[in-house]
């Protein structure tokens, strides 16, 4: 036995070769390190996407690590590079870039035509050997020997061989085929004739030997087969695992000095990722001034505009403290790139309303570059929150921007810093449950039927495993080989990276170019790039973010206020929107919120009436309250029932005295939480004061918080909360709270790690909230048309918007040829101050906008158009608009109702050049017109309801009548009453109503309920269906678009008059049939199947604003 | 125009039939029958799975065609669904129309006329009855007899009756059985009342008439033509050509799909054959007269079916498949006899007996050209194409005789399990699809022994090949050895009670002094803890001998 016990596993690929690794780069260090091997290099296909998380675990590990890449070229030849310094690394990356986005950094690479036309798909990587010429000195390269070896080979050897004199290498791995000694004698003569010395690897695909079951159903979801049909294509043995540096040198007797090369390599290769200093771009800096005292003047001129009275002292404490603590951490130069965006955003011909979330409106200095809007004076702020120094960790900015608009953004951040430079984020989409279960159960070649009911075992698309008791309800047999297996594979296979996508807005800048510290590829949006790496791999590399994000409020606020200045007068910005007024707060408190931000969702109307805000600070709670972290923490009743409290000791002239939850007096001071909670009556309620009372009740060091920050944050992928728990929940009780309280306390941590809001980014939106509260309350017809302009945003759907708008007393008026524009606009209204709604061509299904603009502009030429031939000859439109049109009903103002403007446009001879002239004016010039305008007559009139169901089909909404009401004699008979008649009836009487459904939900936090939400002629219905009745009818609570509801009436509690009601449902009938009467009245139901609709599916959870309730029109598409 | 009478057969869910009946024939799925609840046939278009067939279980739930079938599950999580196998409801659709020809010469299959592939649920047949009606007692017992057959079959059918295709179709379709036959003359007012979706239009005229108030086919009457022709350009051009086909005033020809058997040799009887013998002198005269009728036009017969039709109104036949197209009279003699000719029932007598070729391929004069492309040829055979010819027709023969899958031959299997790696099909099937992906690098041996005989061996651990080992009492020395390939076992399938227990082996190729040449394995390995392994202690087998 040879006594070498060094040897490092240089040919290594992690999962994140997709569908090729079968281990995490994790694991793979584990092992390594478990085995005893000198070093590990990791080279994933094309890829450095996975070295990051090797690294942070190889540094855990204690292990070395070699960074590097297996070079794929077009011909299929395989090369794995190791670079040995900082500059090969760089050389490598700006490689990498060039194969996978074709930006080579150059001065060109703005001029983006050249690089669409041949654009390289995402995730593809194109290289040639031509291309790694560029590569240069410093590095390692190891030419891994084909299962083949053929002159091909040899050849390649010998001219890569002459770029790399001294540094390459043959790899040679033991393949177990039975010729493995004669192999690899001829390997080592190739090598030494060609002067690239035999390497020893063992071309490891995954860290143990037991991975090679998952490794052979990743290759059959590669190759897109079976594992019955897999054959040849999987590998014959378990033999790719990471093995002991004796069993490799047993294997590679006689080629000691292979193996000894190992060492030298891992040796010479020493660069690591901690090299990679991370520098921040300084374009924003003039010339002449640092950026520190450049980030300085801008901050005191901002605060000079924010507090024109004088800034408080208060602020300019703050001010100067955190400048300094800026300059001491260098991040000066991130906030100044902030700056800059928003202010270039803020600086376009019309402006590009933004606003920051999260953590940054901690930050004084944010609110005076105008990054956020959370004003200092009126918010206590903890820049602690938002920087430290004891975490370390980089700043991370988010700002919302207009989401119509965003992309501006994006292309002048890609624009001002090259894309060679800026690169949006990764966002690594994992292996979920449904798609593990469909992915293993095809490789398996188990049939769609198993795969869709185990997929439908999970709701949602979380969790880390699929529970038996699951399996066994959906009546799959968990006894059998083959599905035991495919759930055993399943589980191992979750979590594991699928492909790279881009993440929602997160830009990653730097001073020197981009495409030498991380590969940067294309993504499948064109005119988008972003970098391998995700967020977790940035954080641990201390590279810092600036995410732009898209936020739909924020469009219809900016048309509101242009709407507002154009008709009304006063010029308002997010800024300037009169603060505090008490109507607004009546309204909220109403629950009359819908198209209103954050606040319009039924979880959320709910909740108005019951905390009744009146204040700014309500409604930062408001936004708070509604989520699962206190909703699973139980905090929700608590809080309400402290405001009652305060309520009713305010009524009678006294303070609230809440008393908190304190340690024993031996431990500390009773009001070590008041500090805490004291803002939020007692109760926790924000991300951050759950950590506080980590550190203040249960002693949690900075770094203890921070470890539970972080499970927190990363809770759905690994479950390190559990030892957080046990940690937090005892010294609490040690210390003397009470237990409940403590696990309460720990349990609202853990819903947090779902979805939970720190304070700082409840305030920010709620700053939204406000606004569009006062837009709405003040200006409900320029709202309506904003909210109708900016579609799809929001919660819902249009016919919501208009009829909450005429609920309001706003005139709204159906399109028309000779009133609407594009977008829906305001029209005067005789003798009244207040505009109606004329909603706009855009309402129609299937117009186009240049149509529209050739209407608006024919009317603005010659005035209104007098009749059809007159709107076609003028407008230039082709008969299909035309068709459109009339399909919708909007030739009215040409005394043509829809059924004869239907008839006229489909009679109307087609159009002939492209020149806009219709040969209908010749043809009657010639006699040769038809007169058939008579013919119409014989057409029997539409019925009101017919037109109704027309106008829902064109424009999914109708301002003539309600459907159900067309339909109320007939559910009168059957007892139904209507939805105002529910809200009327006492507490748990039974009654019965009927409705389209407009909204389906199962919230997770729910544990099963749905919500339903119905809709007919007098208002909205609410409805509970208990999971139990769910499942009993459950085609009717999915699929029905108008439903029958027999139930028991229940007012929510303690919420006053005027609060939310549901009806308990009792038992469900599908009337969906019903809707047909009103389209063909008095035809019996054909007994025909319904047909096929495409783009209406009902089933699927999906957001309500898309939800049709009466199919749409399948003519003229 | 000559009066016609045409009979329009709905069959409603016909894929999900087809499906069945092609199930219940070949044993894959247990009992096919037990798909009582809801059930559907699905099918990858650009949204992925989609609903391409329902039985009524789903109907009823609301499921529809073309829905996505991840919607669908939401909808009815106990939905079970199997995918569509492409061409299997045309192909049972036109068996079922060779049958229809009892009431009618020409038969033409209706595939639906959704017009975008997949199926309509409007699927069914049209039959040209002029004149055969009172063979059943007049139209409506006909259509009572037609009804009954298929129901008892298990099909779930329609049925109309008037004098043009598109009124046959609607009234099949829309209005109800006690409406469904329309007098000569009087489909106008029979088809008054129906919806206008009964003119097989497209979804979008449907919509378009919809819009303009005219939802029976009777609105349409009364309207001017010229003025409703205008307006139905494009997606409603079709609408007065629907209208006018269905009430006679245009033509439209049930040639363009009839599934007619062309190629056939047919003789009627004045008094009904009774014995098997008659059935063999009328055979080899229709097999004469079949061939004639091939060669003739250059083609060879694929498929043969004798159908004797009965004088009590029932068919009975017997079908042969060739592996080689021929029209030799004496070879499909041969075939038919083999097949069971004696075995047609004969009941009461035949009055009719033909042969037919359904399937046919071209077939030149001399007989040997297409022989080289012939799948089936071995390249030895193809060299003697009289060889060949021969031993097509033996394999015929023991196919027709002893059943298709008693004629076997060897095919590669991928597996790395050595004895996995062939299987055996019948010889009739076509052979599989070459794989691009290679084969093991190292040669496998000629023979291979099933099971393995164990023998006992002395090697080197952990991976050293055997120094001598004794295998039949006779202790062998190696005078030289390669190896180990490791083969690890195909962890995915279920060890049945023959199969050895799995476990990771070891092959060696050696050679012993004599000269002869073995392969051995090593199950189990030293050492090293193995997943798959139940058998800790490694034992050696000899697998198979090298030439």
């Amino acid at each position: 036995m040879t006594t070498i016990s060094f040897y490092a596993e240089l040919d290594v690929r992690s999962n994140f070769s997709f569908l090729e690794g079968a281990s995490h780069p994790a694991d793979l260090a584990a092992q390594a390190k478990a085995l005893g091997l000198g070093a590990l290099g990791l080279a994933d296909r094309n890829s450095l996407a996975g070295v990051v998380r090797a690294h942070v675990a190889a540094k855990e590990h204690g292990l070395r690590l070699l960074i590097g890449a297996r070079l794929v070229f077009q011909d299929g030849a395989a090369l794995i590079v190791y670079p040995r310094d900082r500059a090969a690394y760089g050389r490598l990356c700006r490689l990498l870039s060039l194969g996978k986005s074709g930006i080579d950094g150059g001065p060109q690479d703005d001029s983006s035509d050249l690089v669409e036309l041949n654009r390289i798909e995402k995730g593809q990587c194109r290289l040639d050997f031509a291309h790694a010429v560029s590569l240069g000195d410093g590095l390692i390269a190891l030419a891994p020997a084909p299962a083949v070896i053929d002159e091909a080979f040899q050849a390649r050897l010998t001219v890569w061989r002459r770029l790399w004199p001294d540094a390459l290498h043959l790899a040679a791995a033991p393949l177990y085929r039975g010729d493995d000694r004669a192999r690899l004698a001829q390997l080592a003569a190739i090598g030494k004739a060609v002067g690239a010395p035999m390497t020893a690897t063992n071309a490891v695909l995954y860290h143990h030997p037991d991975q090679r079951r998952l490794q052979d159903v990743l290759t059959c979801i590669r190759e897109k087969t079976c594992i019955d049909e897999a054959g040849y294509r999987l590998q014959a043995n378990a033999e790719r695992a990471l093995k002991t540096p004796a069993e490799m040198a047993r294997l590679f007797r006689g080629h000691e000095d292979a193996l000894a090369r190992t060492g030298e390599i891992a040796q010479a290769c020493c660069f690591s990722l901690d090299e990679l200093s991370y520098v921040y771009p300084d374009e924003p800096v003039p010339l002449g001034r640092t950026a520190d005292q450049h980030l300085r003047r801008l901050s005191v001129e901002g605060a000079r505009r924010a507090f024109p009275q004088g800034t408080p002292p208060a602020v300019v404490k703050t001010l100067r403290k955190e400048l300094r603590l800026i300059r001491k951490l260098r991040y000066a130069p991130y906030f100044l790139t902030v700056h800059d965006i928003v202010a270039w955003a803020r600086a376009e011909p019309r402006a590009i309303l933004c606003q920051g979330r999260g953590s940054a409106a901690n930050s004084v200095v944010c609110f005076c570059l105008g990054v956020t809007a959370v004003n200092p004076a009126e918010q206590d702020v903890l820049f602690e929150r938002f920087i430290s120094e004891e975490r370390s960790e980089p700043p991370d900015i988010d700002v919302d921007f207009e989401h119509e608009r965003r992309e501006l953004v994006i292309q002048y951040v890609y624009q001002r810093y090259g894309r060679h430079r800026a690169a949006i984020c990764a966002t690594v989409i994992h292996y979920r449950p449904r798609s593990a279960i469909r992915d293993v159960c095809k490789a398996l070649g188990l049939t769609e039927d198993v795969a869709s009911a185990l997929a439908n075992t999970v709701w949602g698309s979380f969790g880390s495993r699929i529970e038996d008791a699951h399996v066994d309800a959906v009546g799959v047999a968990r006894e059998d080989p083959r599905l035991a297996l495919a759930l055993q594979l399943t589980d191992q296979l979750i979590g594991f990276p699928r492909h790279l996508s881009q993440h929602v807005g997160g830009f990653v800048l730097t001073q020197g170019p981009l495409i030498e510290t991380v590969p940067v590829g294309n993504a499948a949006m064109a005119g988008r790039t972003f970098i391998e790496w995700d967020k977790d791999d940035i954080d641990a590399l201390k590279i810092m973010k600036v995410d732009v994000l898209a936020l739909g409020m924020l469009s219809a606020i900016r048309r509101s206020f242009e709407m507002i200045e154009k008709t009304y007068g006063p010029r308002l910005t997010l800024a300037t929107v009169p603060r505090e007024r008490a109507r607004v707060y009546d309204m909220l408190c109403r629950a009359d919120s819908l198209g209103v931000f954050q606040v319009e969702s039924r979880a959320q109307m709910n909740m108005l009436p019951r905390l009744r805000p009146r204040e700014f600070y309500d409604l930062v709670v408001q936004v708070a309250i509604v989520r699962p972290g206190p909703i699973q923490g139980d905090m929700v009743h608590p809080y309400l029932k402290r405001r009652t409290e305060r309520r009713e000791a305010a009524a009678r002239g006294r303070k609230l005295e809440v008393a908190y939850p304190s340690p024993s007096p031996a431990h500390g001071r009773a009001d070590e939480l008041k500090r805490v909670l004291h803002k939020t009556l007692g109760v926790p309620l924000f991300q951050e004061q759950a950590m506080r009372i980590a550190m203040e009740a249960a002693c949690f060091t900075g770094d203890e918080a921070n470890g539970l920050r972080r499970a927190m944050a990363t809770f759905r992928h690994v479950g390190t909360i559990g030892a957080y728990e046990e940690m937090m929940v005892g010294r609490m009780i040690a210390r003397g709270y009470p237990p409940d309280f403590a696990r309460n306390c720990f349990n609202q941590i853990k819903g947090f790690g779902e979805y939970g809001f720190p304070e700082s980014h409840a305030a920010s939106f709620a700053q939204l909230v406000y606004v569009s509260s006062w837009l709405k309350c003040t200006f409900p017809e320029v709202f309506t048309a904003a909210l109708l302009n900016s579609q799809p945003m929001g919660f819902y759907a249009p016919a919501q918007i208009v009829r909450d708008a005429r609920a309001h007393d706003v005139t709204v008026r159906a399109p028309d040829v000779n009133a609407s524009d594009w977008d829906c606009t305001l029209a005067r209204v005789p003798r009244r101050r207040r505009r109606a709604v004329q909603l706009g061509f855009n309402r129609i299904d299937g117009f186009r906008e240049t149509w529209a603009v050739s209407i608006t502009t024919a009317r603005a030429g010659r005035g209104a158009f007098t009749s059809l031939d007159d709107l076609r000859s003028r407008a230039g439109l082709p008969s299909q608009a035309v068709d459109v049109l009339a399909a919708a009903d909007a030739f009215r103002s040409l005394d043509l109702d829809r059924r004869a403007g239907l008839w006229r446009a489909k009679g109307m001879a087609p159009m002939t050049g492209k020149g806009g002239a219709s040969s209908a004016p010749l043809f009657a010039a010639m006699g040769l017109e038809e007169g058939d305008d008579a013919e119409s007559a014989g057409l029997a009139s539409m019925a009101l309801s017919e037109d109704v169901v027309a106008d829902y089909e064109t424009l999914r909404l109708s301002l003539k009548a309600h459907p159900m009401s067309f339909l109320r004699a007939h559910f009168a008979s059957l007892n139904a009453v209507p939805a105002n008649a529910v809200a009327k009836t006492p507490d748990g009487r039974r009654t019965a109503t009927a409705g389209i459904v407009l909204v389906r939900q199962r919230p997770g936090t729910a544990k099963g309920v749905v919500f339903l939400t119905i809709e007919d002629e007098t208002g909205v219905a609410n409805i509970v269906i208990w999971p139990k009745l769910f499942e009993q009818f459950r085609p009717i609570v999915m699929g029905a678009r108008l439903i029958l509801v027999r139930g028991r009436v229940q007012h929510a509690q303690d919420a006053p008059a005027g609060g939310v009601i549901h009806l308990v449902a009792e038992t469900l009938e599908d009337r969906t049939a019903d809707l047909d009467r009103l389209s063909a009245p008095g035809l019996a139901t054909s007994r025909l199947e319904p047909p096929y609709a495409p783009g209406d599916e009902p089933g699927r959870p999906r957001h309500p604003r898309d939800v049709r309730p009466i199919p749409r029109s399948r003519d003229f598409h | 125009m000559t009066l016609k009478r045409i009979v329009s057969v709905w069959l409603r869910d016909w894929p999900i039939t087809a499906w069945t009946w092609a199930n219940a024939r070949s044993d894959v799925r247990a009992d096919p029958e037990s798909v009582s609840g809801p059930f559907a046939l699905v099918e990858r278009d650009s949204r992925g799975l989609v609903l391409a067939a329902l039985n009524p279980a789903a109907k009823a739930l609301g499921l529809r065609l073309g829905q996505a079938h991840a919607d669908a599950c939401a909808l009815a999580p106990s939905l079970k669904s199997e995918r569509l196998k492409p061409g299997q409801a045309q192909d049972a659709l036109r068996r079922l129309a060779l049958w229809a020809q009892r009431y009618g010469p020409l038969v033409a299959l209706d595939e639906g006329f959704s017009g975008q592939g997949g199926y309509s649920g409007m699927e069914g047949l049209w039959i040209e009855t002029t004149g055969a009606d009172h063979l059943f007692g007049g139209e409506a017992a006909l259509l009572a007899d037609l009804t009954a057959r298929l129901t008892r079959a298990g099909v779930a059918v329609q049925v109309g009756l008037a004098g043009t295709p598109g009124a046959a179709w609607a009234l099949a379709r829309f209005a109800g059985p006690n409406a469904a036959l329309a007098a000569s003359g009087a489909e106008e007012s029979a088809l008054a009342p129906l919806p206008v979706e009964a003119l097989r239009l497209a979804p979008a005229a449907v919509q378009l008439l919809g819009r303009f108030g005219l939802r029976r086919i009777g609105d349409l009457y009364a309207l001017p033509r010229a003025g409703l022709a205008r307006r139905f350009r494009g997606e409603g051009r079709q609408v007065m050509q629907r209208l006018d086909q269905a009430l006679g005033r245009l033509p439209e020809p049930l040639t363009g799909e009839t599934a007619a058997v062309t190629h056939y040799a047919h003789r009627v009887f004045a008094e009904p054959i009774l014995h098997t013998e008659g059935v063999a002198q009328w055979g080899a005269l229709l097999a004469l007269e079949l061939c004639a009728k091939l060669d003739s036009e250059g083609l060879g017969a694929r498929q043969i079916v004798l159908t004797g039709f009965r004088n009590d109104g029932g068919a009975t036949w017997c079908s042969a498949a060739l592996g080689l197209a021929s029209r030799d009279p004496d070879h499909l003699i041969r075939l038919l006899r083999e097949r069971g000719w004696a075995r047609l029932e004969l009941g009461f007598g035949l009055d009719a007996l033909r042969l037919s070729a359904p399937v046919t391929e071209p077939l030149s004069a001399s007989q040997s050209d297409g022989l080289a492309d012939h799948v089936s040829l071995g390249r030895e055979e193809a060299a003697d194409p009289e060889t060949h010819r021969a031993m097509a027709a033996l394999i015929d023969r023991l196919t027709a005789r002893l059943g298709e899958t008693a004629v076997l031959r060897p095919i590669c299997r991928e597996s790395w399990t050595p004895e996995r790696a062939e299987r055996l099909v019948p010889y009739a099937a076509p052979p599989p699809t070459a794989s691009s992906s290679k084969a093991p690098a190292q040669p496998r041996p000629i023979l291979l022994f099933t099971p393995p005989e164990p023998i006992e061996a002395l090697a080197e651990a952990p991976d050293g090949a055997p120094a001598r080992f004794t295998w039949r009492r006779v202790s062998r020395r190696v005078a030289r050895a390669s190896g180990p390939e490791r083969l690890a076992p195909e962890w995915w399938r279920r060890p049945s009670a023959r199969d050895r227990p799995a476990a990771v082996r070891d092959y060696y190729r050696l050679e012993d002094e004599e000269g002869g040449r073995y392969w051995v394995f090593r199950e189990g390995l030293y050492g090293a803890p193995d997943p798959d392994h139940e058998n800790p202690t490694p034992s050696w087998w000899m697998h198979g001998l090298f030439p």
